[in-house]
């Protein structure tokens, strides 16, 4: 028999009504018997787990949470210090440039044998033309 | 939340993010096919509640991993490979000839000295135990369809797909499980 042949005729009405009244009998059976349930110790102790486990999935889905938040702050804070340090690292640089100006100005006035006030007063007047050099540092160093 | 109008990928999604609840919604939705099928195909009621619990241990074990597929055709396929790992394993793996320690009596004539007693008797008359009996004596392939479809009550369609077989096959398997049962049931009913 071809296969086409055997799905038509599987597919027929008594097919049908011998699959329903089989079912029907092993349903009767089983409902009888109460064999289509299982006992509520084994049903209690698959939700205790599942209980349990949902806990553990929480649990671990916090402690991932919490993870994400502390290598943000954490990478945060890198950007931080790196700008920090560059900010430092220029602002040193500046002091560098600054001490080295004194020391040319310093140099020049005693070769030229001038007195210590008029050394000062050139060197305030250079302190005042360089870039970034507020009147406190100025003071400072005056 | 309701539950009950949820489906079965929505509840296992719901399960896996903390709703314990969701869990027991979806147990509950199986619970009668899965069972029932476990008692037909296993034919003993207590290692069908051990393998049912083993199941559902499984399935909240591998919660996580629950892809959005068919939730149906994966709880099948673990239900499935438990039940074919646990008869591998309590099949015995002895010979008719092998003997007992206890007298050294060959099995052959162990098995043949294991007449049913009056109340044994008395259990195989009633018609579960006979109807039972029937659905055993189906050549595995055919049971296996005949089980999935009257116990768990399984489309063909979901029959053909859990067990990797064309749904021609699946419909011939059945017919031929249903001409053997009905015929025996006449004699017996």
């Amino acid at each position: 028999m071809k296969n086409t042949d055997k799905k038509i005729e599987l597919n027929d009405a008594s097919f049908e009504r011998d699959l329903e009244e089989i079912t029907a009998l092993f349903d009767g059976i089983y409902q009888k018997n109460k064999l289509g349930t299982p006992p509520l110790a084994v049903v209690e102790k698959i939700h205790h787990e599942a209980y349990l486990h949902s806990l553990r999935l929480r649990f671990r889905q916090k402690v991932r949470q919490t993870m994400r938040i502390a290598i943000a702050a954490a990478a945060l804070l890198l950007l931080l210090a790196g700008g920090m340090r560059i900010n430092s690292v220029q602002q040193s640089n500046r002091w560098i440039e600054v001490i080295n100006q004194l020391c040319i100005v310093c140099d020049a006035e005693l070769l030229k044998d001038e007195s210590l006030e008029v050394s000062n007063a050139v060197l305030a007047d250079l302190l005042m033309e360089m870039q970034g050099l507020d009147a406190e540092t100025y003071f400072a160093f005056n | 939340m309701n539950f009950d109008e949820m489906s079965d990928s929505e509840l296992m999604s719901a399960y896996v993010k903390g709703a314990s609840k969701a869990f027991y919604a979806l147990e509950s939705r199986y619970q009668r096919q899965l069972f029932a099928w476990l008692v037909g195909s296993l034919s003993n009621r207590s290692d069908a509640e051990d393998l049912y619990q083993d199941i559902w241990l499984r399935i909240i074990k591998n919660a996580e991993s629950f892809k959005d597929v068919s939730f149906k055709a994966w709880m099948w396929k673990i239900a499935r490979n438990r039940v074919i790992d646990f008869r591998r394993k309590k099949r015995p793996d002895l010979t008719l000839d092998a003997t007992f320690k206890e007298d050294d009596q060959p099995l052959v004539d162990r098995v043949q000295s294991l007449d049913p007693g009056p109340a044994r008797q008395v259990e195989n008359n009633d018609l579960t135990q006979k109807v039972f009996a029937i659905v055993d004596q189906l050549p595995p392939a055919q049971r296996e369809v005949f089980l999935l479809r009257v116990q768990a009550h399984l489309t063909f369609n979901e029959i053909a797909e859990n067990l990797n077989i064309p749904l021609n096959t699946a419909l011939g398997r059945m017919h031929d499980a249903m001409n053997k049962v009905k015929k025996q049931l006449m004699e017996v009913l």
